[in-house]
């Protein structure tokens, strides 16, 4: 009973800061709907018995790549040019796409109920053994390898956000070494005859 | 050794053709005269011949295949000769005629650029007639039939470049292959009907088919006989131009008058009457196209006649007097009386050409004038085509003792004792027609012979002997023919091996003896009289009161109009058929071929082609959120494809 | 009573939203990757009611890299986002039209 009052709140909630993210004129405030979307789902993920995920989503998500999405929205100066509709000319058929999508999805959910298992009460929960420990159990041993990509796949992002948005100053001195192995004697000597003196 | 000789006999035209036609121009006039004239002339020895020996053994006839030309099946086509009674003396008839006329080209078309050409067209003719009379089966027929059509054509447009000559001779061929559409359909009829288009199988057969039908629709049934029969005859109206199909004939006077001696008076017209004859098995069979065969010959007779009365040109007056006695001859053949009718298509021939080429040699005499308005009295200066057209006149009208008085006689006795449905009809018709004939011949001869001579006709003087001699040898026959031969062949069977025919008593109600005693017994009939009235009123009104004839036309003005428009028919080709058939092809041609294939199909594919790509290029629009759309939207439809597929709605 | 279906057709209707996002939006190119971090947290969604629902693991175990990878492709797309900026000095998504036609 509990479970689904808080279930029908939080994804009311859901949906609406989801629908916000989409419909205001402010990139300020998508971003911070869809912080508030990202909560809530943390939240309802706590509901399914993932606790650490949840808390990840937070960390993470929330923390850290909305965060960027500020940083980024606030960089650049954005114009919101407020005579302009902010919707093309496809909102209608796509709004009617949209449906349609949401509507097939949730059709075929229910067609095919009978293949699922239907009763979460009677679900076996091993006692005392936390998400996390589960997580990392099975994390470490049969997905090592995955994971070890994951952690390749971070430095990646490192490298290519660095080297597409790097700027060298101008005329700073450095040394390239390239050059400099690469000169010609000729260029930096010049050996004059200078007659003598008397 | 007979089948070899009359293989050459059919062979040596087209040679001599062929030769004349690839080297008469290079080698000279002479080679082409020589061949040609030697050709025809070799085939008339050898029908001649024939002759003789048929007449000698009456019962030699002889069927035979000369090369099988298609198999299919159990079906068996081939090229073969059937040489009878009737066969030998239509070889005979065409090929005296075509030596007449190859004879009198010599002098006629002297001086014509064509010359060459003209002999290599009509020792071509010449064979193709041959093949349509030695046919042994439908197929050879109908090629022959084709053939002197095409040769027809060739000749009445030879001169080419005068534009009345090819509007004529389109007309021909065109009005022919509306009789020839009928003629297949009838013959396409035989061969479902007995499998075979021998005459041998068909005739044997045709008894035993008498009583079948044919459901032409749902609710209407007719015998099959006369349905082919009728077919059949369609044909034959095409060719021998019989009303309607008729209009065709005058226009064919645009040819030079050789051919219209030959092609139009003597041989071509008469292949529909040779195939009617020839068909007598399977006419007999048919009362009711029989009756329709009279009707149509009868009415042919006196209305074509009627025409003759109010033409100018020369030629044009006897293409009449040449429709209206294929009137007879049909109408001999729809009372059942072939052997009068091949008797009068024999007398015809010899004083129909003969009539054609003595107005060939006023035409030339005249340097080349045909309005017999701006002739008159020529006897003095061409005293021997004088001479042979009062023959040739005589014979036509049916003057005692000359040949066509034979012939017409013993035609109308047979439609006067005929009891078939319209015989009465057809016997009023021919009576009548008899005193036209005489009416339209003398008004003619009187008008060109006789009268004033004209200042302008002063100077001239007889034509060569080349065309001279011709009409000498067509009048004797003309005159004297008919006295030996009516009575075996119209009265004693000479044709009975080929044609079928009730006994002579039956037919004509007389007992033939001998042809003294037949001119004697005709003279109790009304029509010498009234042959003789003809004349006799022609007389009248032209030399006699040479101002009447136009009072008449003035009086009788509606009539008259009639008869000049030739009761309209041409007006209703012209304009109804000939328009119509215009237009469709105009707009076929404008709708179909230029709008819908070039336009919409050629044309069509590739703008289409163009502007998909054009609307194509612009879904590349550049925005993400159009392609994520799309993307999405093909999600949508794999979705939906899947939930109906769940519902079971779609598999 | 709450059954995996309810879970399902909120990640549904979170993901259609998404994508409506996505496609009527008209201010600029950070609504569409905010629109795509919707999508990724509805399938995130889907893993996770899965995982609970089949008492199997392997759902987090995914929904782990999902994050990481969602993390890692925000911060390119970013990067990606202030390069354009430079160059073109404006993130109108009606401007980004240099490939048309």
């Amino acid at each position: 009973m509990i479970k689904e009052i808080i279930f029908y709140t939080f994804s009311s909630v859901l949906i609406c800061s989801s629908l916000a993210v989409i419909l205001f004129r402010n990139p300020v405030y998508s971003a911070v709907s869809l912080i508030l979307s990202f909560i809530t789902s943390g939240f309802l993920w706590l509901l399914l018995d993932a606790e650490f995920l949840a808390i990840v989503l937070i960390l993470v998500y929330v923390g850290a790549v909305m965060v960027l999405f500020l940083f980024v929205i606030m960089m650049l100066n954005i114009n919101n040019e407020r005579e302009k509709s902010s919707f093309n000319s496809l909102a209608p058929f796509a709004l009617f796409i949209g449906l349609i999508i949401a509507t097939e999805l949730i059709t075929l959910i229910w067609i095919n109920s009978s293949q699922f298992n239907l009763n979460s009460e009677a679900i076996q929960k091993p006692d005392q053994v936390s998400n996390t420990l589960l997580l990392g159990t099975e994390l470490f041993t049969n997905y090592i390898l995955s994971f070890e990509v994951a952690g390749f796949i971070l430095l990646l992002a490192i490298i290519i956000s660095i080297s597409l948005t790097l700027r060298a100053r101008k005329n700073v001195k450095t040394q390239v070494a390239a050059d400099q192995i690469n000169t010609e004697p000729s260029s930096r000597i010049k050996l004059v005859d200078l007659k003598e003196r008397k | 050794m007979l089948f070899n000789l009359s293989l050459m006999a059919l062979i040596l035209p087209l040679i001599a053709g062929i030769l004349a036609g690839f080297f008469g121009k290079k080698i000279g006039k002479l080679f082409t005269n020589f061949v040609t004239i030697f050709g025809v002339l070799v085939s008339l020895v050898i029908s001649t011949y024939l002759l003789i020996i048929i007449l000698e053994t009456p019962s030699l006839i002889f069927n035979q295949n000369v090369y099988t030309w298609l198999e299919i099946g159990a079906y068996n086509f081939s090229i073969g000769l059937l040489v009878d009674n009737l066969t030998v003396s239509m070889m005979v008839i065409v090929n005296f005629i075509s030596l007449m006329v190859h004879v009198y080209t010599i002098g006629y078309m002297h001086n014509d650029p064509g010359y060459h050409r003209f002999f290599c067209y009509i020792s071509l003719f010449t064979f193709a007639m041959l093949s349509l009379v030695m046919a042994n089966n439908f197929l050879q027929l109908f090629f022959g039939w084709e053939a002197v059509g095409v040769m027809s054509y060739l000749l009445i447009g030879f001169w080419y470049t005068k534009e009345s000559a090819i509007k004529a001779n389109f007309k021909a061929f065109i009005i022919n292959r509306v009789g020839d559409m009928f003629l297949i359909l009838g013959i396409a009829l035989l061969f479902s009907l007995f499998g075979s288009l021998d005459y041998e199988q068909i005739f044997n057969n045709a008894d035993s088919i008498k009583l079948q039908t044919i459901m032409l629709s749902p609710a209407w049934e007719v015998p099959s006989i006369t349905l082919a029969c009728l077919l059949l005859f369609g044909g034959a109206m095409g060719k021998s131009a019989q009303m309607p199909l008729h209009v065709w004939l005058p226009d064919s006077m645009e040819g030079p008058t050789p051919i219209s001696a030959l092609i139009h008076a003597a041989t071509m017209v008469t292949a529909g009457v040779f195939m009617l004859a020839r068909m007598s098995p399977l006419f007999e069979l048919s009362a009711s196209a029989l009756s329709f065969v009279l009707i149509v010959g009868s009415v042919t007779a006196i209305s074509t006649g009627l025409l003759g009365l109010v033409q100018y040109d020369i030629k044009r007056v006897i293409a009449y007097s040449t429709l209206s006695q294929l009137g007879y001859m049909v109408v001999a053949a729809g009372v059942s009386a072939y052997s009068a009718s091949l008797f009068h298509l024999m007398t015809h021939a010899f004083f129909k050409a003969l009539l054609f080429l003595a107005a060939g040699s006023v035409i030339v005499a005249l340097h080349h004038e045909q309005d017999i308005r701006k002739m008159g009295g020529l006897r003095s200066k061409l005293p021997i085509t004088y001479i042979t057209s009062l023959i040739g006149s005589l014979a036509l009208i049916g003057f005692p003792g000359f040949s066509g008085f034979f012939s017409k006689d013993a035609l109308i006795e047979a439609v006067f004792h005929s009891d078939a449905y319209a015989s009465d009809f057809a016997y009023y018709c021919v009576l009548i027609g008899v005193f036209v004939t005489s009416l339209y011949t003398f008004r003619l001869f009187f008008v060109v012979f006789h009268g004033q001579l004209k200042e302008e006709n002063k100077h001239v003087k007889e034509p060569q002997l080349s065309i001279l001699i011709p009409l000498i040898f067509l009048a004797i026959p003309s005159m004297l023919i008919a006295w030996p031969t009516v009575g075996p062949m119209v009265f004693n069977g000479f044709f009975s091996n080929s044609i079928i025919q009730p006994t002579s008593i039956d037919l004509f109600g007389y007992q033939y003896t001998d042809s003294y005693h037949f001119l004697t017994h005709s003279l109790s009939g009304p029509v010498v009289y009234i042959a003789i009235l003809g004349i006799l009123v022609t007389y009248f009104l032209y030399i006699i009161k040479t101002e009447l004839p136009d009072k008449l036309a003035v009086i009788f003005k509606p009539f008259y109009q009639v008869l000049i428009n030739k009761y309209y028919f041409d007006h209703l080709y012209e304009n109804i058929f000939a328009r119509f058939f215009n237009q469709l092809g105009k707009s076929l041609w404008n709708i179909g071929d230029i709008k819908f294939i070039d336009n919409f199909i050629v044309n069509g594919t590739a703008e289409r082609v163009g502007y998909i790509s054009n609307r194509l290029r612009q879904l590349q629009s550049g925005y993400i959120y159009h392609y994520a759309l799309m993307m999405v939207l093909g999600l949508s439809v794999f979705l939906a494809w899947v939930v109906l597929k769940s519902v079971g709605l779609m598999s | 009573m709450l059954t995996l279906q309810s879970y399902l057709s909120l990640a549904a209707i979170i993901f259609a939203i998404g994508i409506i996002g996505i496609v009527i939006n008209r201010k600029n190119i950070i609504i569409v990757m905010m629109c795509t971090e919707l999508l990724l947290i509805s399938v995130n969604f889907n893993f996770i009611a899965f995982s609970y629902f089949n008492q199997d693991i392997a759902g987090q175990i995914f929904v782990f890299f999902i994050l990481t990878v969602a993390a890692a492709e925000a911060a390119i797309g970013l990067a990606i986002l202030v390069a354009l900026y430079r160059n073109k000095k404006s993130i109108d998504v009606q401007e980004l039209k240099t490939l048309r036609n």
